[in-house]
Parts: C-alpha cells; sequence; structure tokens
C-alpha cells in the first residue's frame, strides 16, 4: 500500500481541485447540446458513475478471489469497501439515468441493455452485502461472500450478452442513447474524462476512507477479545 | 418540448449525486471517529488491568 | 460420486413429497400467471415462454431450497464431509441429481403447459428439450451452489432466490428467447448463439461451483 501519510495529504485537496475544473467545464464552459437542450449534462455525471461501479465490481472480483486464496482479512475489508461504494455509484448512476431518460425519452425507465446489466448488477452487489450481514457467522459470512463476488464477475460476461442480444432483438422503441456520444465537440470529451476522473477520485478517497473504518473494527474487536 | 422546463431534472440529477455521496461520507465519518474514540477506551482498560 | 449421486436420488425418491410440492407449485403459477393473461387475446401466446420458465424458475428454486434444508436437518451433509470425499465430487454430484430431479418435474409441467395455453404436444416438447435441458442444468448449478451458501445464512428461504436470480439472469433471457423462437418455429441454427449461451453459462456454473464448494462447507 502507499505511504499514509501522503497519499492522505494528496488526495482531498486533489479531488477538491479536480472536482471543481469537473462542475465549472459541466456548468459553464461546455457548449449545450444542440439536440437535448441543457439537459444533457447529466450525461457527464452520469457517465462517471459508470466508470467507478464498475471499477468497484472489478475490485470486489479480485478481492474476492485473493481472500478465497489467501484467507487475509485484508482482502476481506477490501471486497466489502469496494461492494458498498459500487452500490453507491451503481444506485446514484441508476438514478441519474431515469432523471435524464424522463425529459429526454418521457420515460423513467428504458430496458437500454446498459441500464438493465447495471439493473443486475446493482441487485449483485445488494445481494453481496445482504449475505454478509446475514451470515450466521461473520467469519463464514466472509467467506460466502466472496463467493459470490468471484461469481457475480465470472458472469458479467454472460449476463452482458444475454442482456445485450435480447435487446436487439426488440427493435428499439427508444433511441440507443450512445446516439449521443458522437462526441465530436472535444470540449465535450474533455468534459466528460474530467468529470469521470474526479469522481473516480472521490471513489479512491471514499474506499481508503472505508479501509481505515474497517480496520478500527478490527481494532476494537480484538482490544475487545483482549480484554475479556 | 419546453426546454426551460427541464432544468429542474437537472439540478435534480447532480443534487441527487451530491447528496448520495455526502450522505454516506457523514455517515463514514461519524462511524470512523465513533470507532476511533471506541478504540482509545478500550486500549486505556487494557492499559489499567492488573497484569 | 456414483455413489452420492445415487445416495441422493434414493432419497428424494422415498420422499415424493417434495416431488409433489414442487408439481403443485409449477401447476399453482402457470394457472395465476394465466390470470395476467385474458384467455383470448394473442399477448397470451406470446408470454407462454416466459409463463413456462417463471414457473420453472420458482418451482425449482423452492424446490432445492427445501431438498437442502431437509438434508440439513438430517446431518447427511454432516456425514458426508467425515468421509475423505473430494468436496467438488460432492457438488457435482449434488447438482446432478437437482438437474434429474427437475427434469423429471417437467416432464409433467410441460405437458400441463402445452394442455393450457393450447400447443402442439409433441411439437413444442421436441422443440424446447434443448433448451429447457440446458437451462436446468445451469440452473441446478447455479441452485446447489447458493442454496447451500443461504443454509448457513439467517433468512434462507429469501436468501436462495435473491443469490440466485440475479446471476442466472443470463440464463433465464436465453431459455426464454430461444423458447420463444423455437416454439414459433425456427431451427435450432437460429437460436445457437442462445443455446451457446446456455452451454457457457451451465461451465462456468458447474467449474465455479465444483471449485468454490468446499470454502462453502466449511465450518
Amino acid at each position: 500500500m502507499r505511504s499514509p501519510d501522503l497519499t492522505d495529504r494528496i488526495l482531498p485537496p486533489a479531488v477538491i481541485a479536480i472536482m471543481l475544473a469537473a462542475l465549472y467545464l459541466v456548468f459553464v464552459r461546455v457548449p449545450t447540446d444542440a439536440f437535448q437542450g441543457p439537459v444533457q449534462r447529466i450525461f457527464y455525471v452520469h457517465m462517471a458513475m459508470w466508470l467507478s461501479t464498475f471499477t468497484a465490481f472489478a475490485i470486489v472480483g479480485v478481492a474476492s478471489l485473493l481472500y478465497l486464496v489467501k484467507r487475509t482479512p485484508h482482502w476481506d475489508h477490501l471486497g466489502r469497501a469496494a461492494a458498498e461504494l459500487g452500490l453507491l455509484f451503481c444506485t446514484l448512476g441508476l438514478a441519474t439515468g431515469s432523471i435524464w431518460a424522463k425529459p429526454i425519452w418521457n420515460t423513467w425507465w428504458t430496458w437500454d441493455p446498459r441500464l438493465t446489466l447495471t439493473l443486475i448488477l446493482w441487485m449483485i452487489y445488494a445481494a453481496y452485502l445482504l449475505l454478509r450481514s446475514l451470515a450466521n457467522e461473520p467469519q463464514q459470512g466472509a467467506t460466502l461472500a466472496a463467493i459470490l463476488g468471484v461469481s457475480g464477475v465470472v458472469d458479467l460476461y454472460l449476463i452482458n450478452r444475454a442482456v445485450y442480444w435480447w435487446r436487439s432483438i426488440h427493435p428499439a422503441v427508444i433511441v440507443d442513447r450512445q446516439g449521443g456520444t458522437g462526441l465530436a465537440d472535444p470540449l465535450m470529451r474533455a468534459t466528460l474524462i474530467v468529470t469521470m476522473l474526479a469522481f473516480f477520485l472521490v471513489f479512491l478517497w471514499l474506499l481508503r476512507l472505508r479501509l481505515r473504518a474497517a480496520r478500527l473494527q478490527d481494532a476494537v474487536d480484538d482490544l475487545r477479545a483482549e480484554l475479556a | 418540448m419546453n426546454e426551460s422546463a427541464h432544468l429542474e431534472y437537472l439540478i435534480a440529477a447532480y443534487a441527487v449525486v451530491w447528496l448520495g455521496v455526502l450522505i454516506y461520507v457523514t455517515g463514514l465519518a461519524r462511524r470512523s471517529s465513533a470507532l476511533e474514540r471506541e478504540v482509545a477506551e478500550l486500549r486505556e482498560l487494557l492499559a489499567k488491568r492488573p497484569r | 460420486m456414483l455413489a452420492i449421486l445415487l445416495k441422493d436420488l434414493r432419497i428424494e425418491l422415498r420422499t415424493k413429497e417434495t416431488l409433489a410440492a414442487l408439481l403443485l407449485l409449477g401447476l399453482l403459477i402457470l394457472v395465476v400467471l394465466s390470470f395476467a393473461f385474458d384467455p383470448m387475446s394473442p399477448l397470451r401466446e406470446a408470454a407462454a415462454p416466459g409463463v413456462l420458465w417463471v414457473a420453472v424458475v420458482f418451482a425449482g428454486t423452492l424446490g432445492m431450497n427445501r431438498s437442502l434444508l431437509r438434508e440439513r436437518d438430517n446431518d447427511c451433509l454432516q456425514g458426508l464431509l467425515l468421509a475423505p470425499v473430494d468436496r467438488g465430487a460432492i457438488f457435482l454430484a449434488k447438482a446432478l441429481a437437482n438437474f434429474l430431479f427437475m427434469a423429471a418435474a417437467q416432464v409433467v409441467l410441460v405437458p400441463l403447459f402445452v394442455f393450457f395455453f393450447n400447443l402442439p404436444l409433441v411439437t413444442t416438447v421436441t422443440r424446447l428439450a434443448p433448451v429447457v435441458l440446458l437451462g436446468l442444468l445451469g440452473f441446478a448449478a447455479v441452485g446447489t451452489m447458493f442454496a447451500a451458501v443461504s443454509l448457513r445464512t439467517r433468512a434462507r428461504e429469501v436468501m436462495l432466490p435473491l443469490l440466485m436470480l440475479p446471476l442466472a439472469a443470463p440464463l433465464i433471457i436465453a431459455g426464454i428467447q430461444a423458447s420463444t423462437a423455437l416454439l414459433a418455429g425456427a431451427p435450432l441454427a437460429a437460436v445457437a448463439h442462445w443455446l451457446n449461451l446456455l452451454a457457457a453459462f451451465d461451465a462456468v456454473f458447474l467449474v465455479v461451483g465444483w471449485l468454490a464448494f468446499e470454502y462453502v462447507v466449511e465450518e
């Protein structure tokens, strides 16, 4: 792991700085989309949620596998932290997607393949966290959750294929949203990248905070055990 | 469609994201400080214990 | 492994209640879902494959839950674990037993389905057979593993569908889509991609289950 002091000192100000830059770009600089109007600006934050969601999912998968193999608590903590944050960003992604869809397509939900995939992902995240809290023993809970974590990641490709094939059979009633990223305008592209980076840094920052909380919890448990 | 009528959606979307992150951070921060206090207390108790 | 398989099958056969419950449940779901559709509307026909798979999925989920619960109560698993048997083999045996069990249930459910939806019996069965069998195999694999997982939680009955269904989404989608096409008369080649997906799913979860089962049953 990186040196705690340095990253802790750099990260928060970096997050704030890049976030401010992103906000500036999104609300001040980037041109308004000709077709969708100002609402299109949701696109930037919406896509930013995806990057964190899928990174988190990847982390859950890797951490789960490593936990099953190595059994060090660190991997378990990482898996759980990533799952919590993944669920958070996934929820926000779905929410922003829905809020965007309503004015543009006059519907709260579309069975757009990406949205459907994300919804299934959301349920896997939720199941992961629920499995942990409902397990009979915490130690076992970690193992069980890890199995789910690995299964989820392994299944992801299959879910992806199935959902995309399903949605391509029925002619899209709603034009695929990706018609919106023929992002020709370089400023739009830049805004997207900066916004995604900003929220990705937020994700990393929160991940560290969450890991620290997990380690504190471990310390508490150990101390209690000693006192008993 | 009336363009200006959509601004509320734009605001809603960003508000939701910020609120979501904020709520999570606050909850996490609160839990972390509670845990830190507990660690300190427990360490004190352990130190006071007759060996 | 064969011995375990036979043992499981024998247990299931002896307690016919599970099979009966499964069948009745499947029938019930078929009927209730039929309430959703006006018998005269073409929507009903279009929805038929979906209805069948929903019935299969939910009846299967509950059936698997029951069978593993019963085994827990009987402490069969404990005895089995004491023996120096490869955990992976235990998983495969159980999965296979569950598969055969569900396939047996389908032998009754599919004709019922045909009956209620007024479809030609032999054509339907022959067309659907490959899809249903592939689907049931994958289902048995995921189900067996996560039934064992959910046994170790506080909310067993709820946990299994919660864990299984999101993961089984590709299975359900592929099953329904392929069934729809096949029932409409498409040749097997036309649904090859769905069948491949089902086969891939089966392979993935049989392997994952085989590898991971020991982690699940450790104490």
